[in-house]
């Protein structure tokens, strides 16, 4: 039997890497697919600011303050992946460069995308809730929180890994390879979007 | 150039969703979680609440051959209680000092969103609880990812989580 802690943090680590909802993953491998593994700081930053947003939204919902349609937020969150593959092939930023307005750019797409994501969080976080136990929600609501990033910090290594080996041992050219995550991402996205069209 | 770039990006989110308004695709919720409680209202009672998404457990019901009893509307089976309990039963084993338990009907109603319902049950005479063993398989015979978690409370100020994720998973706990 677990404490209320513990259960919230394995629930929220186990939604964030449950492979039959990979909206999360996805959204995370189209936002690091510009990144090599030597930009390891900036993913991580880019990361904290994704987790910025989606923890506020999470909280404002877990506390009451607003509420966020279910069906509407199941549909933004591959809206949001669609932008970000769009973006990465758009822009020419090859992930180690210095240029700060793109970096800018990136982090403020994190944030503001971490906001959305944060509402589907809630969705499930809420439906998890058990009556009477209003009095433990803060600390399931931290709980949870915690287990989401020790799950988005699983997803991001392994993408950095995969796209080490991509790059070293490969020797994948980096625009054609995120290109290609890109696309399969940008695709995977589009067809979520039909999947879960809300009118 | 990259303002063209841009336009083109947001016209092809504007024809994705105009297609999307087009086609027939249905509605989905990814949230597969089931919830129930389990507390001792008096030292030898036990009461068993669980909330199950609707369009889910019905589903569930024609699944394992049960019918659609049209849960929680107007035109409800007047069975309908019976067959929820036959499919509770089949799939939730609660067993109090190794004896399994079949509690009683109780009442069910809709959740506050009117998405999913809270079925009441309660067993009594049970004697003085010394360990509770439970398997809860609700929903997994749709998917594979289904989770269900259980709240024990009690005999006495003891209380949990149990999260129920794997085929024949059982769990038990002393008092």
């Amino acid at each position: 039997m677990h404490s209320p802690f513990i259960t919230f943090v394995q629930l929220g680590f186990d939604h964030i890497l449950d492979l039959n909802g990979y909206d999360h993953i996805l959204f995370l491998v189209a936002l690091c697919a510009v990144y090599t593994f030597s930009a390891w700081k900036k993913v991580a930053l880019l990361a904290t600011a994704f987790t910025i947003g989606h923890s506020l939204t999470l909280a404002l919902s877990a506390l009451g303050i607003v509420r966020f349609p279910g069906e509407i937020i199941e549909f933004l969150i591959p809206v949001t992946i669609l932008l970000t593959a769009i973006y990465n092939v758009m822009h020419k930023n090859n992930g180690t460069s210095e240029n700060q307005q793109l970096i800018r750019l990136n982090y403020l797409f994190a944030l503001a995308f971490g906001l959305v994501h944060g509402m589907g969080f809630s969705n499930f976080f809420r439906s998890s809730l058990m009556p009477g136990e209003e009095g433990q929600l803060l600390t399931q609501l931290l709980a949870f929180n915690i287990g989401v990033e020790l799950g988005q910090l699983v997803i991001v290594g392994l993408i950095l890994g995969i796209s080490y080996v991509a790059f070293n041992i490969l020797k994948t050219k980096q625009r054609e390879w995120v290109v290609f995550v890109s696309g399969a991402a940008a695709g995977v996205a589009l067809v979520l979007m039909l999947e879960t069209k809300f009118w | 150039m990259k303002n063209k770039a841009i336009c083109l990006a947001f016209l092809l989110v504007f024809s994705v969703v105009w297609l999307g308004a087009s086609l027939p695709f249905p509605a989905a919720h990814d949230i597969h979680l089931s919830k129930c409680q389990i507390t001792f209202p008096v030292e030898n009672t036990l009461d068993l609440k669980c909330h199950i998404w609707l369009d889910d457990l019905t589903a569930a019901l024609v699944l394992n051959g049960l019918g659609d009893p049209k849960l929680l509307t107007p035109g409800e089976a007047p069975d309908a209680n019976t067959i929820l309990m036959k499919y509770l039963f089949s799939k939730i084993k609660i067993r109090v000092n190794g004896q399994l338990i079949q509690p009683a009907w109780v009442d069910k109603k809709a959740s506050e969103d009117g998405l999913a319902v809270w079925i009441h049950l309660q067993a009594q005479n049970l004697g003085k609880v010394k360990t509770v063993s439970v398997t809860n398989e609700l929903l997994r015979e749709l998917y594979r990812d289904q989770q269900n978690i259980v709240h024990l409370k009690g005999p006495g100020s003891r209380q949990g989580y149990l999260i129920f994720e794997k085929p024949g998973q059982q769990e038990s706990i002393n008092f």
